[in-house]
């Protein structure tokens, strides 16, 4: 039996091996949402009632480790949950920043762990507070298994915590079958229709992107780019695309339906990622299985996920310019424009099928599952 | 002898440490013989931060705050029901009249506007145009004229929709902008023409930024912010400047005096670049020790992407500190491009580094920019005499007609 534990499911809803009992954790206590917080108190009060010395040891426990002494009470309710559960064979913890809150997991339960680490969780770990930081570290010295959705996170993990069995490298995957790809078929003509997928944050670095796009159409290149997504810097980036005098050209609609983005990712010609920071994007993949090129900044995993001149273009992050000449390269030459695309969905359907990413992960649990004492 | 103005100033506090402009301005009306009345949404003022206000009941008791939604406020909301109720019923009736004005509805608004009831005013100045949003249409309970003052904000912030915005273009009988910026944006957001428009440019007390003369010193050249962490000041391309400037092979120091939503944006920019040990964010420090702060400074960078008109700049030519910044809003207003410092295109950090880097390599050319910033500093942004403009501008709104509002 495998349980997994995130803050949330919704976002991250990959496909599980067949065969295998999932409990879904509810996650930690949150004012802010009654209904989790009454589940959880409804979960507390079982589980108090039904292990009354496992709850007073895992207090003393909660007072005595320097990650849990400075809160004791709100630590002791997180890790609740886990006190008197059906055991579980593995644990699987879907961020490491959420592993990090379970500091005392592995000694309550002895049930073996996994945890994934996805991107900022690894990029910005020198930003964090030395508290999280030693939670997170101790988190990845616990798991039996450490899940990375590239080679570069692996190598960034092994820096943090050194050479150690057990890391097991899983790109994250697209359902390539059920994506229908756009057709090259007529050559795709008029304004470059440019396309992007984010969540309106610093870390997509937009800001780069419409400074390039201004760029562009100073240059005399005719596109029409479209932002897809919502976040704190939506208001400023409609006020950057007004100041740029990039109106009518570029749109930021806001938040889309999901089902919505496909369409809109087959009615463009080119995909564009200005992140700074990235595991490997979810959204790129799509645009790949799209049929669609793809810009990318060399950050992160994206690197393992297209090649310079194959699928897309890889320019260095923050780079205004060089992402500026990208896209002026691109709209220049739409048969390449077609040809990377059409790599591209062969790349996706070659290495980021679902079946791959499902069949690592049981290899994983089972991995895990086996080697538990 | 004729009666004396009388000029309401509508505010969120008063007095506020970060508003001196208004306390100046107030006494400077005073002095003149203005009548001066102060409306105030908040009770959370500054007075202890005000030496120039202590002992003076007389402008205590021109400060009228809205009442707060507690028991206290209750009360202060009685009284005055008690003692004026033909001025509330005459607002109530007003506020019922303008009910589609104002999307609160009618009770809320009475309530927070009773501080207004019975008073005779000849301009309701709002001192930042969108608090006037539930406000503005005061100007035919009070038979006076509006005048709005424009610090950027209100213009370039999506919250602010279209409606409100013809609101209180409908209402207004004077606007005043800090920047030709703004009232050139104004315009084309649809400010009608017949709309009489004055500029006063912000303004500091430049007895607290009194440069000493700058000891010549070895080692890096040492670049300076100063301002919140945010989106708008553009610190990122800021960081990037700078790592541009050590790819120049320039010694160099970069400190950022502030803290905010964005700063983890900036420690992560930063990192990228490997440029810890060289930038730096240092907590804010309080307005007191700003002025040796710049004095220890050799230039100010300031990379914002939007910005009305930036006190941390006029204060950085007040100090004597050569300005790097960008053509956002106000600056290129406030810093003379190859006078008292360089302005550059917005979002352009390579841009930023060459001018960086040619202030870096000269000392010379930074004394004469600080020497020229310090004197357009006395010249255009003097407290006394932003005080003086805006005495001129009631007198001037005043003389003229009120518009009525269609």
């Amino acid at each position: 039996m495998l349980a997994r534990q995130d803050g949330d499911w919704a976002l991250f809803p990959e496909p599980l091996p067949p065969g295998l009992e999932v409990e879904i954790l509810p996650p930690d206590i949150d004012l802010r949402t009654p209904s989790r917080t009454l589940a959880m108190a409804r979960g507390t009060l079982r589980s108090v009632a039904r292990a009354r010395g496992a709850v007073a040891s895992l207090y003393r426990d909660c007072r005595a480790d320097p990650l849990t002494a400075d809160e004791p009470a709100r630590n002791l309710l997180r890790h609740l949950p886990f006190c008197a559960r059906r055991r579980a064979d593995v644990i699987h913890f879907e961020f490491l920043g959420t592993g990090a809150m379970y500091p005392l997991v592995k000694k309550l339960t002895g049930v073996p762990t996994v945890v994934s680490c996805r991107g900022s969780d690894i990029h910005l770990f020198e930003l964090r507070g030395d508290q999280l930081q030693a939670s997170m570290l101790r988190c990845l010295r616990d798991a039996a298994a450490v899940h990375c959705v590239s080679r570069e996170i692996a190598d960034n993990v092994e820096r943090l915590i050194g050479p150690r069995p057990g890391i097991w490298i899983n790109r994250p995957a697209v359902d390539v079958a059920a994506i229908e790809p756009r057709s090259w078929d007529a050559p795709s003509k008029g304004p470059l229709k440019i396309v992007s997928v984010g969540r309106l944050s610093w870390h997509k670095a937009f800001d780069y992107f419409l400074a390039a796009l201004s760029r562009v159409a100073r240059q005399g290149v005719e596109f029409e780019a479209t932002i897809l997504g919502d976040g704190e810097l939506l208001a400023p980036l409609r006020f950057s695309v007004a100041d740029l005098g990039l109106e009518g050209k570029v749109h930021l609609p806001g938040a889309v339906k999901p089902d919505s983005v496909l369409d809109r990712l087959r009615d463009a010609d080119v995909f564009v990622l200005p992140s700074h920071n990235e595991g490997v994007s979810n959204a790129a993949l799509e645009a790949m299985a799209c049929a669609l090129p793809v810009i990318s900044t060399c950050v992160g995993g994206m690197p393992e996920a297209l090649r310079e001149g194959v699928e897309g273009l890889l320019v260095p992050p923050r780079d205004i310019e060089g992402l500026a000449t990208a896209i002026c390269q691109l709209a220049m030459d739409r048969p390449r424009c077609a040809a990377m695309g059409l790599a591209a969905r062969r790349r996706v359907e070659a290495e980021f099928s679902l079946e791959r990413q499902v069949a690592t992960f049981e290899d994983m649990y089972q991995s895990v599952a086996r080697s538990a004492p | 002898m004729t009666k004396p103005l009388r000029i309401g100033l509508f505010v969120i506090a008063f007095p506020r440490a970060s508003e001196t402009f208004i306390v100046t301005k107030v006494l400077k009306l005073l002095d003149q013989g203005f009548d001066v009345q102060i409306f105030a949404l908040s009770a959370q003022a500054d007075w202890e931060s005000f030496a120039v206000l202590e002992g003076r009941q007389d402008i205590r008791d021109r400060v009228h705050v809205a009442p707060a939604r507690s028991l206290r406020g209750a009360l202060q909301f009685a009284g005055t029901a008690a003692r004026s109720p033909t001025a509330l019923a005459r607002l109530a009736t007003h506020r019922w009249r303008h009910r589609r004005d104002n999307p609160s509805g009618v009770v809320a608004p009475l309530y927070e506007q009773v501080m207004f009831a019975g008073c005779e005013l000849d301009i309701l100045h709002i001192e930042f145009d969108y608090q006037g949003i539930n406000v503005a249409d005061l100007k035919d309970y009070l038979s006076c004229r509006l005048l709005l003052s424009s610090r950027g904000v209100f213009q370039r912030s999506s919250t602010y929709s279209a409606k409100a915005r013809d609101y209180l273009f409908r209402y207004v009988d004077g606007y005043h902008f800090i920047s030709q910026a703004l009232d050139d944006n104004a315009h084309r957001l649809g400010l009608p023409a017949d709309v009489p428009c004055w500029r006063v440019e912000p303004a500091t007390d430049l007895s607290l930024f009194e440069p000493e003369p700058r000891a010549l010193r070895s080692g890096p050249v040492r670049i300076v912010s100063i301002g919140r962490l945010v989106w708008s000041k553009g610190y990122e391309f800021a960081v990037d400047a700078a790592a541009q400037l050590r790819a120049r092979g320039i010694a160099f120091t970069y400190e950022i005096y502030g803290e905010g939503p964005y700063e983890q944006a900036i420690r992560f920019g930063i990192r990228e670049h490997h440029l810890e040990g060289v930038v730096r964010i240092v907590r804010p420090r309080p307005r007191h020790e700003i002025p040796a702060i710049l004095a220890s400074a050799d230039i100010m960078l300031h990379a914002a992407i939007d910005e009305g008109f930036s006190n941390a700049v006029i204060e950085a030519q007040a100090m004597e500190l050569p300005v790097v910044t960008t053509d956002a809003g106000g600056l290129p207003e406030n810093v003379e491009d190859g006078v008292t410092g360089y302005v550059v295109p917005r979002r352009d950090p390579v841009a930023l580094a060459e001018r960086l880097a040619v202030l870096a390599g000269d000392p010379a050319l930074r004394q004469r920019f600080g020497t020229a910033g310090r004197a357009r500093a006395l010249a255009r942004f003097d407290l006394e005499r932003q005080a003086e403009a805006f005495v001129e501008l009631y007198r001037d709104l005043a003389s003229r007609p009120r518009r009525s509002a269609r």
